[in-house]
């Protein structure tokens, strides 16, 4: 286990390495990216921390704003208190992007909805209309990679059955493939 | 052919040629909305628009949304929204790309209101509707492309609104009341637009 821990903090070292000695921008106009991982939240209406399983496909339509579309598939809550048989999201909205040389920090609006299902007797499906803030920061590696920190706070309130504050905060990192 | 082809190479010659700040520009975005005044109470909607500018001056939006509200616990109440606004920028040296760009706004839009209990969403009531909006706003270019919209706007339904209360059981009941004055929310809009391209001098 402490191998691969070793080998996975090398190869990151050695990409920011070379992508420093080659000292070229891997990010602009015209980038395309996407990326996959694992994503815990809290919801603090009712400690509740669902995880999802996110997705995100981005497009840079100039030097400082991309459109991006983001994909949230509940997976499970880590807290003792199960109250969603599902819960997924999709967002689409604008990122503003402050980038320099290969950091790329950036905020943005996302409007979305959410699917959610309550743990009940009925099988009572919400389509709950939600609204959210992104602010992350993306490291460009090299031509294909780069690595990515995402914290968004979203709003929403599912109102079926159980009326209940969904607002959340989540995070989301990892390593994720573009191209230009 | 050789004719059309033409026409069409003079037509993209004059888009390009032309100063991108003189351009009228069709644009795309998606909004988020918050009721936050009206009988129903506090809510919460999506939806996206279109911008079709007619001139340096005047503007129109084109958008649907979607927006649910939580009425004490007791009953959910569904707006779906598609309309149109016309937005007049009144200050002459505050135009596009200046990055404050601040407009007034009036339209329409068709309505539709579902009610339904939260603990049994089996009993509901929906009715069809219209509705006039007025209110005031600012863009936020960051970009020459890309701008954040603000805006807030009193939307007046011009139909019957649904109502609830209980009935002897204890149990709610929906049933529609004529329309009073000026009834309708008060709506709260950030909207993230992009512009896509430009047309017309």
């Amino acid at each position: 286990m402490v191998s691969k821990i070793s080998i996975a903090v090398f190869i990151c070292i050695s990409c920011i390495i070379c992508a420093q000695v080659n000292d070229e921008i891997f990010v602009g106009k015209g980038t395309i990216k996407a990326m996959a991982t694992i994503a815990p939240s809290k919801i603090f209406s009712k400690q509740n921390s669902p995880f999802y399983l996110h997705g995100n496909l981005e497009y840079y339509v100039d030097e400082k704003v991309s459109v991006s579309g983001d994909g949230f598939y509940f997976l499970g809550d880590m807290s003792d208190n199960h109250i969603f048989q599902y819960h997924h999201q999709l967002f689409f909205g604008a990122n503003y992007h402050f980038i320099n040389h290969n950091n790329d920090l950036y905020i943005g609006l996302q409007p979305g909805v959410s699917i959610t299902e309550i743990k009940s007797f009925s099988n009572k499906i919400a389509v709950n209309p939600l609204a959210s803030i992104n602010l992350g920061y993306n490291f460009y590696v090299n031509k294909f990679f780069y690595f990515f920190i995402q914290i968004k706070s979203m709003y929403g309130e599912n109102i079926m059955l159980v009326p209940l504050n969904i607002s959340d905060i989540r995070m989301s990192a990892g390593l994720g493939f573009h191209l230009q | 052919m050789f004719r059309y082809w033409f026409i069409l190479y003079i037509i993209s010659f004059q888009l390009w040629g032309q100063n991108e700040d003189n351009k009228k520009w069709f644009s795309l975005g998606m909004r988020s909305t918050m009721s936050v005044f009206s009988d129903d109470g506090f809510g919460i909607g999506t939806g996206g628009q279109f911008r079709v500018q007619l001139s340096k001056r005047v503007n129109t939006d084109w958008f649907a949304d979607y927006i649910t509200i939580n009425l004490n616990d007791e009953v959910k109440s569904e707006y779906a929204h598609i309309g149109w606004s016309v937005l007049y920028y009144p200050f002459q040296n505050m135009l596009y790309p200046n990055f404050f760009q601040p407009y007034i706004l009036a339209g329409h839009c068709f309505d539709y209101n579902k009610k339904s209990s939260i603990l049994k969403p089996n009993v509901n009531k929906d009715r069809w509707g219209s509705a006039i909006q007025a209110g005031l706003g600012t863009h936020l270019n960051f970009t020459k492309r890309a701008d954040v919209s603000l805006m807030l706007q009193y939307m007046i339904h011009l139909t019957s609104e649904i109502q609830y209360d209980y009935n002897s059981n204890n149990e709610i009941e929906f049933h529609a009341e004529s329309p009073s004055t000026l009834e309708g929310h008060l709506l709260f809009t950030i909207s993230v637009n992009y512009k896509l391209f430009g047309y017309g001098k």
